[in-house]
């Protein structure tokens, strides 16, 4: 074998063009592959950050009639002891319960209608980080402070500023028309244009009382560790432990928005596509590229076969040279992988049309995408590259295997 | 019983609608330790017998003994481990592995042979020495002349100690001073070492150095002769 | 064979003589439907009861109108709403909210919005259109002899600022209303609007109960009840300003 090896490597230096062209190739897959799919999985983890985050959490609870209708006092039952349920499960990251209304918010010379996010403050912060998109003032405070923080457009509309006084007006539960005075705190750009224009959050314990529904909850959102489908499920199973047989409906955001669900299966479909497509066009170099140097070595196999090498020791010397090519190629191709991955990292992609983010549903997207580096975007292309070389190397392995023996020597 | 024993082989190559008839029913036996060559014009025959005794090609009909066993009966597979084990080759072109070493050359058979690495080393640089060749171990083909790449293959064919060495026309590519060169160096093999060579030459200086000449003319064997010290021998 | 004939012309005769109604008396019925709970002025105590699926309630109000242009309405009850105003003048519509001092004027994005939690929206109280003057009608019953009633069917003429595809309006044959229903534009019935109790009020005799049925939440209804009205007061403008809001 480790002739056969000896001999398969020095092959591949034979012709050094030939196979530098070939490896070079076969390491540009790899880099393309590695820094594309990381750009991607960037690109999507935004979009996931922004779709969990912002929306829907990964794992929803809320009353069986709140989708549908989004009526008031279709709440969740014991909200607050699912919630505490909640954040002792190992499977779940975060927790956040919501309460929602809609009401007329404004001063004397400017009324919006908006949507009111009545939030735990803390637990709603460290969900979606909303402290670091305020663009002034500061995050919610105390319950009964009466503070509301303000989507960036809405604020503009209103003509407001920080330390400026709101007054709200809703219909609440109970029919009576709820009223309050609200300072504004701050002043967020969410990335959900639905919500920097007609949002407004304020402590759920102050929504609670203005629409005189205390202590309820429309909505609880549940983060699960992380974005991947077994993370998912815990979540989901924890969730639908914790809310046990309450009249609430437990869903995940993927049957909760199963049009966004749809475009990250897209993403898994498209890289598979990508990764396939690089994989076979470097296939289809290595196929050529052993197979020219197989047909100029037809007298050589014959040789070898006729002292005695068996058509299997042909498959593997072939083969061998395929391993030996492909792992020069993938070397190669991590480190220049690595060095695009790098500079993906660090300065990223700016897809910004006319300096706009771009819009992914209702939501906007930060126009300079970084990629993000997993594990598995190192390993596949690398493992795929070099395993469909090696598996496009046994065609001309074959053929190798098959030259005629007496043939090959007779062309002298 | 002889080493090589051939009976009624005929062999025919299909062309187009014709049948060429390369061997039309050959006879013959060789001994253990001969150094015999068979010769003819092209076409007569001589390379065919060759290959098949070679394990190379197959009879249309006949039998082939060789080291005791019917080629005939073998599958290809079994004809490889044969030519492997007991069979020792040298080509006209030379035909070594332009990306080994003389040593690596001469010791190819042992590797797939299977023998120990140190053993097969020792050995390979040992051929490599009785062909001349010391000191010129890790020379690739390229930077070996044409005698000397005739000399590794040699070395390379008689390295695995093999039953038979078939060469076919191996000084051909040779000027005359290195064809003798080679040519006493085969005949002290076989005189020193006993290692038996079956020629198809038409080098009359091969021919004027060998034992026995078998001609072949038209696919059959035209003449069979003792010649040269063996006459005198006998 | 003439003695026949003239029998069927005979037999004709009454209806052809009452589809000569002129358009003229037609809008004269309209507008009185219109005005049936207005003067030139009035100022009325009334009691809404509301039903949801989720609450029921009933408020008590004071509501001042000059004319259709303004309207001041002040809630007397139940406490927790007590001094909650709503002011119309034209097509503009404020609140009054007493908990924070503070007037909000309605955004026109939000005028399809509930109207105290009732089930009048918001563009109701502004309702700048008539049925006398909007609409093109066809009369498909009338009353004959002081039997039956009115069904007039009414369609919103193209750039008038309504929001139905069709209205059909019952009235009595005393010109007072029935029923008013409302259609969207593929021809659903949205709500309807009953008309009820026909009582005399200052002089006037009215529908006192007003209920307004929407056809898409089965059991809920907002009723209007007259507790007291009087025609003809003389209001001042200055009751329809922002500074009498407060």
């Amino acid at each position: 074998m480790s002739t056969l090896l000896a001999m398969a490597w020095r092959n591949v230096f034979r012709n050094v063009r030939r196979s530098l062209l070939t490896a070079t190739a076969m390491a540009l897959a790899v880099a393309i592959v590695m820094g594309i799919g990381a750009l991607q999985h960037g690109m999507f983890d935004q979009m996931r950050d922004l779709m969990i985050g912002e929306k829907l959490g990964h794992v929803q609870v809320q009353h069986p009639d709140y989708p549908v209708g989004r009526r008031l006092h279709d709440t969740v039952p014991e909200a607050g002891a699912v919630v505490e349920a909640l954040e002792r499960e190992p499977g779940v990251a975060r927790v956040a319960s919501r309460l929602f209304g809609s009401a007329l918010l404004g001063t004397e010379r400017k009324t919006e209608g908006v949507q009111l996010h009545g939030v735990d403050p803390v637990r709603e912060d460290a969900l979606r980080d909303i402290s670091e998109k305020l663009t002034a003032g500061s995050w919610l405070g105390e319950a009964g402070a009466h503070g509301i923080v303000l989507g960036d457009e809405l604020a503009r509309k209103l003509e407001v500023q920080v330390g400026g006084e709101l007054v709200a007006v809703t219909q609440a539960a109970d029919g009576s028309m709820g009223n309050e005075l609200y300072t504004v705190v701050g002043i967020v750009d969410t990335g959900s244009p639905s919500v920097d224009r007609a949002g407004a959050f304020l402590h759920r314990a102050d929504l609670g009382e203005l629409l005189v529904l205390p202590d309820q909850v429309h909505e609880i959102v549940v983060v699960a560790r992380d974005h991947s489908d077994a993370a998912l499920a815990v979540a989901l199973e924890a969730t639908q432990g914790a809310v046990g047989d309450r009249e609430a409906t437990v869903r995940s955001w993927k049957e909760v928005d199963p049009s966004t669900a749809q475009i990250f299966d897209f993403q898994a479909i498209s890289q598979w596509i990508l990764m396939f497509f690089f994989y076979g066009v470097s296939g289809v170099g290595v196929v050529n590229t052993l197979l020219m140097s197989v047909l100029e070595r037809t007298r050589e196999f014959g040789v070898m076969r006729a002292i005695g090498l068996r058509p299997t020791g042909v498959v593997a010397l072939v083969v061998l040279e395929a391993v030996v090519l492909g792992t020069f190629a993938v070397l190669g191709g991590a480190v220049l992988g690595g060095l695009f991955d790098l500079y993906l990292v660090q300065v990223g992609v700016d897809f910004s049309v006319h300096g706009e983010g771009f819009a992914f549903g209702d939501l906007t997207m930060d126009p300079v995408v970084h990629a993000h580096v997993t594990p598995t975007n190192v390993w596949q292309p690398i493992a795929g590259i070099f395993g469909f070389s090696v598996l496009a190397a046994i065609w001309p392995a074959v053929r190798a295997a098959r030259i005629q023996t007496i043939d090959a020597l007779r062309e002298a | 019983m002889a080493l090589v024993t051939i009976r009624d082989l005929k062999r025919e190559y299909h062309q187009g609608d014709f049948v060429v008839q390369a061997l039309r029913g050959v006879d013959l036996d060789l001994e253990a330790g001969s150094f015999a060559a068979l010769m003819g014009p092209s076409g007569s025959g001589k390379s065919t017998l060759l290959n098949i005794i070679g394990g190379l090609d197959e009879p249309t009909s006949g039998s082939v003994v060789v080291d005791g066993r019917d080629l005939a009966t073998m599958t290809p597979s079994e004809r490889a481990d044969m030519r492997r084990m007991r069979l020792g080759f040298v080509f006209q072109a030379y035909n070594l592995i332009p990306v080994l070493t003389a040593v690596e050359n001469a010791e190819f058979v042992l590797v797939l042979q299977g023998v120990p690495p140190a053993e097969r080393r020792a050995r390979a640089r040992e051929a490599l020495a009785e062909v001349g060749l010391a000191g010129l171990e890790d020379r690739r083909p390229n930077q070996l002349s044409g005698g000397q790449q005739q000399r590794v293959a040699i070395a390379r064919a008689i390295a695995p100690r093999p039953a038979i060495v078939l060469a076919d026309e191996p000084t051909a590519n040779l000027d005359s001073t290195t064809s003798h060169e080679l040519i006493d160096l085969m005949r002290s093999l076989n005189r020193d070492a006993g290692v038996t060579f079956l020629f198809a030459t038409h080098d009359q200086n091969l021919l004027d150095r060998v034992d026995r000449v078998v001609r072949l003319v038209d696919g059959h064997i035209e003449e069979d002769r003792l010649v040269g010290d063996a006459v005198a021998e006998h | 064979m003439k003695t026949v004939l003239s029998s069927l012309l005979l037999l004709l005769l009454p209806v052809v003589a009452s589809a000569q109604e002129t358009a003229a008396e037609i809008e004269a019925l309209l507008r009185k439907t219109d005005d049936v709970a207005r003067g030139d002025s009035s100022i009325a105590t009334m009691e809404m009861h509301v039903k949801t699926a989720s609450y029921e309630r009933t408020m008590k109000m004071k509501a001042w109108a000059q004319g259709t242009d303004r309207t001041l309405v002040r809630i007397l009850e139940p406490a927790k709403d007590a001094g909650i105003a709503t002011l119309k003048v034209d097509e503009n519509l404020w609140n009054y909210l007493p908990k924070v001092d503070r007037t909000m004027k309605i955004p026109s994005g939000m005028m399809g919005g509930s109207w105290m939690g009732s089930h009048f929206t918001n563009d109701d109280l502004v309702q700048e259109s008539r049925l006398s003057e909007d609409f093109t009608w066809t009369v498909d019953a009338r009353p004959s002899g002081g039997e039956g009633q009115w069904t007039i069917a009414l369609v919103p003429k193209p750039e008038a600022p309504v929001v139905w595809g069709k209205v059909v309006v019952e009235i009595r044959a005393d010109e007072l209303p029935i029923r008013t229903t409302y259609y969207d534009e593929k021809g659903k019935v949205v709500r309807t609007m009953a008309f009820e109790d026909y009582a005399a009020m200052d002089g006037r005799t009215v529908p006192r109960v007003m209920r307004l049925t929407p056809a898409d939440k089965p059991g809920e209804f907002t009723e209007m009840r007259y507790v007291e009205l009087d025609f003809g007061a003389d209001i001042p403008t200055s009751t329809f300003t922002l500074q009498a809001l407060k």
